[in-house]
């Protein structure tokens, strides 16, 4: 069966991003030539971007990135609600899974990279919750990066998967590009290593540099 | 939305390699694969060439089998993991799929061994008990795990078929399927294809798939029996072309409908009846948004002959597990910095000896290598198989020298390295060897030939035989055969071709398509007639 493997990157646009948003949209630039032109990879990821602060939008819809010109890039806004981008990746997630579905595919667990550089200023527990739901089938594997003044014990509780804070040794600018290095190994990896019919494992880089890995029994 | 707009770089310009056209290029059933349509990478081992082909008839069967790397592994330039091949024994033919484990390196080595294995032993033992010979499929796949515990880890899947030649009382041809892994197998009945093995698969996330060697074979073993009627086919595929089928399978049962196009209907129409080889070749390869592994299969078709006809299938009691086989067709392409070649070699339609020509195509650091040979005479003894494994062992040996005329270096100390085997007699060989290195202002090649092969440079409208357009730059005597042969050095314009070629006309393909794809090149040598054919062609698309 056709098989895909869905990326969303969840990344905050609020005010604090400002000096550094910019760096941001060249990381993602970088992504979509790395992975578009790797046709490998390219038939069977698929990639979307989910900017959020007051409120949260999708900027680009689940693409074949080999396919795409242009993207909404990512502007600061107000402040930092996590329950607003959450609500809408799960809304999201459950839209594209069917589609796919009735396109004929089999879907692998989506992956969402999900970037912070604040504290939320709403509450995001419930939402939270409603995403990483064990009964919903297609719950995402999340992995959260935290930078600037995240709190490290919320970022290592959103990240289901793997959980990342920067450790101030490079620029922020230089660690958003990390980043999104980070993201476009980890899905040209995954889209590599899927085989037909196989296993498909999520590959995230062990060490991104900028960032130390919070591991789950340190907190 | 917030305005926004990023421009992104642009998309890679959809420049379709390989084969275009019909009815060369393969058909995409479902949604468009881009990984089809990139540029191939050279085969790692020249051992492994992309595509292997055995095809002929014996009694009322006629036989194809083929394996041909997927699109995946040609992109990265990985070998062909998937083997199969097709021979006769007594009056039954048999066939074998394998497919080697990919998280296992080396596992070409596996799949290539027990395709050999399982048809070497089943022929001697038909050769034996005739029919009793199914009695012992177990023993046959124990036997099977002894022999592929000699490359050390890697594993395969394997099935193999036989189907009687003959019709019994009732005019139906007796079959018998056996299998360890996940390949499946059916009957192609009326038009449609009907599974010989439950699907072992059960949950979407997949599980391993058994494979040999296994020290549980009796959990791993399947076996099937049954008769063909006039007119029906049985066909046995690797998971590269099982997961197309299982797919549309699985949704016709849930009654999700067919997507856009349904390969099964595709195959049960396609092979309904025997196909041109180069259309079967050209039928495993149809195209499929992320279904990119290695495609490997083996159809047998029965049909009263109406007048009986001599066998064509070569008998397979012969192989081994360690000794190389050589199908009756190969074929590579790549594309090599800013070269192009496809090599393609085909054995001719009369007898049913392997095939004696050669043709190997290498590609080491910035150099890419053809080796040809062939018997000047087909019907006198020429010891291409010696020749040939000494030139390529001579030159990954040479492989760091810089020498100008590099490929009459390899010629000679090949040459050389056999002159006290008395009993080594180059006299009846047809040679060429090429090295051509792609550079920035054209591709530097060096060409030592003999009589026998043609050379070709193409361009321009015009076509010259190399030995009649210009003088060698020099020539060496062999004094102990009375031989000798002719080195050429000269940069590829980025208008020419270079054509070697063996049993077809190099004019008429100068003409015509000097610069084709893949399945278009191996088309060339398609003739119902004659002995051995080869063709290799190169050009620069600087």
């Amino acid at each position: 069966m056709e098989q895909v493997l869905p990326f969303y990157v969840v990344c905050d646009e609020s005010y604090s991003m400002e000096d550094n948003i910019g760096a941001l949209n060249d990381g993602l630039r970088e992504l979509h030539a790395a992975v578009g032109s790797d046709p490998v990879v390219a038939d069977k990821t698929r990639f979307c971007v989910i900017g959020f602060s007051d409120d949260a939008e999708v900027l680009l819809e689940l693409s074949d990135l080999s396919d795409v010109t242009h993207m909404q890039g990512l502007t600061v806004k107000g402040s930092t609600n996590y329950g607003a981008a959450f609500k809408l990746l799960r809304d999201t997630i459950e839209s594209d899974v069917a589609q796919l579905k009735r396109d004929g595919c089999r879907v692998y667990r989506p992956a969402a990279f999900f970037l912070s550089d604040g504290q939320p200023n709403y509450d995001w527990k419930v939402e939270f919750q409603r995403l990483t739901d064990p009964s919903w089938k297609p719950r995402p594997n999340i992995v959260a990066f935290g930078f600037g003044d995240v709190d490290e014990a919320t970022i290592s509780e959103i990240g289901t998967f793997k959980s990342f804070v920067a450790d101030h040794s490079i620029s922020p600018a230089d660690a958003l590009h990390e980043f999104a290095s980070a993201l476009t190994k980890s899905i040209v990896q995954s889209g590599t290593n899927m085989t037909d019919g196989g296993d498909v494992t999520l590959q995230v880089p062990d060490k991104v540099p900028g960032f130390t890995e919070l591991k789950a029994d340190e907190i | 939305m917030t305005d926004n707009r990023m421009q992104l770089a642009p998309p890679v310009p959809a420049r379709l390699w390989g084969d275009r056209e019909p009815p060369w290029v393969p058909d995409t059933v479902g949604r468009r694969a881009k990984t089809a349509e990139a540029p191939w990478k050279p085969d790692p081992d020249p051992d492994f060439p992309d595509t292997v082909f055995d095809g002929g008839r014996i009694g009322d069967l006629r036989v194809m089998a083929c394996a041909a790397r997927g699109a995946k592994h040609r992109f990265e330039g990985a070998a062909r993991q998937d083997a199969a091949m097709a021979v006769s024994a007594a009056g039954w033919a048999l066939a074998a799929v394998a497919d080697g484990v990919g998280s296992v390196p080396g596992s070409h080595f596996a799949a290539g061994g027990a395709v050999r294995a399982a048809l070497g032993g089943l022929s001697r033992d038909i050769e034996v008990r005739g029919a009793g010979a199914f009695e012992r499929g177990p023993a046959l796949f124990k036997y099977l795990c002894g022999e592929l515990e000699q490359f050390e880890g890697p594993k395969t899947t394997l099935t193999v078929g036989a189907v009687a030649s003959a019709p019994d009382a009732e005019g139906n041809y007796g079959w018998w399927v056996a299998r360890v892994g996940d390949s499946p197998a059916y009957v192609l009945s009326g038009g449609r294809l009907v599974a010989l093995f439950d699907t072992e698969r059960e949950d979407e996330f997949g599980t391993a798939t058994a494979a040999l060697p296994t020290l549980d074979l009796k959990a791993a073993y399947r076996e099937r029996r049954g008769r063909l009627r006039p007119g029906e086919a049985l066909v046995l595929v690797s998971d590269g072309i099982g997961d197309l089928l299982t797919t549309d399978l699985a949704r016709a049962a849930n009654h999700e409908g067919p997507i856009a196009d349904d390969a099964i209907e595709y195959f049960a129409l396609k092979w309904q009846r025997e196909p041109d080889p180069v259309d079967f070749l050209r039928h495993t390869q149809t195209r499929r948004r992320t279904f990119d592994d290695d495609r490997s299969a083996a159809v047998f078709w029965t049909a009263p002959a109406p007048v009986p006809q001599p066998p064509t299938l070569r008998p397979g009691a012969a192989l081994r597990s360690a000794r190389r086989a050589f199908q009756d067709i190969e074929l590579s392409a790549a594309r090599f910095g800013d070269l192009e070649i496809r090599s393609a070699v085909s054995k001719g339609a009369a007898g049913r000896h392997e095939r004696r020509s050669r043709l190997c195509l290498l590609s080491s650091g910035e150099r890419l290598v053809v080796i040809a040979a062939a018997a000047l005479d087909p019907t006198a003894p020429a010891p291409v198989d010696r020749w040939t494994r000494r030139l390529r062992e001579t030159t990954e040996w040479l492989v760091e020298s810089q020498a100008l005329d590099w490929t009459a270096v390899v010629w000679s100390r090949a040459l050389q390295s056999l002159a006290e085997e008395t009993e080594f007699d180059p006299r009846n060989l047809a040679t060429a060897i090429l090295s051509i290195e792609p550079g920035p202002s054209g591709a530097d090649y060096s060409l030592s030939v003999s009589e026998g092969l043609a050379v070709t440079l193409a361009g321009a409208g015009l076509s010259n035989d190399i030995a009649e357009h210009r003088q060698p730059e020099s020539v060496y005597p062999d004094a102990q055969h009375g031989t000798e042969f002719h080195f050429y050095a000269d940069r590829l314009a980025p208008d020419q071709t270079l054509l070697l070629t063996n049993g077809v006309d190099p004019a008429a393909i100068a003409k015509s398509e000097p610069r084709p794809g893949p399945l278009q090149a191996l088309g060339l040598l398609q003739k119902p007639v004659g002995g051995d054919r080869l063709i290799a062609t190169v050009w620069s698309e600087g």
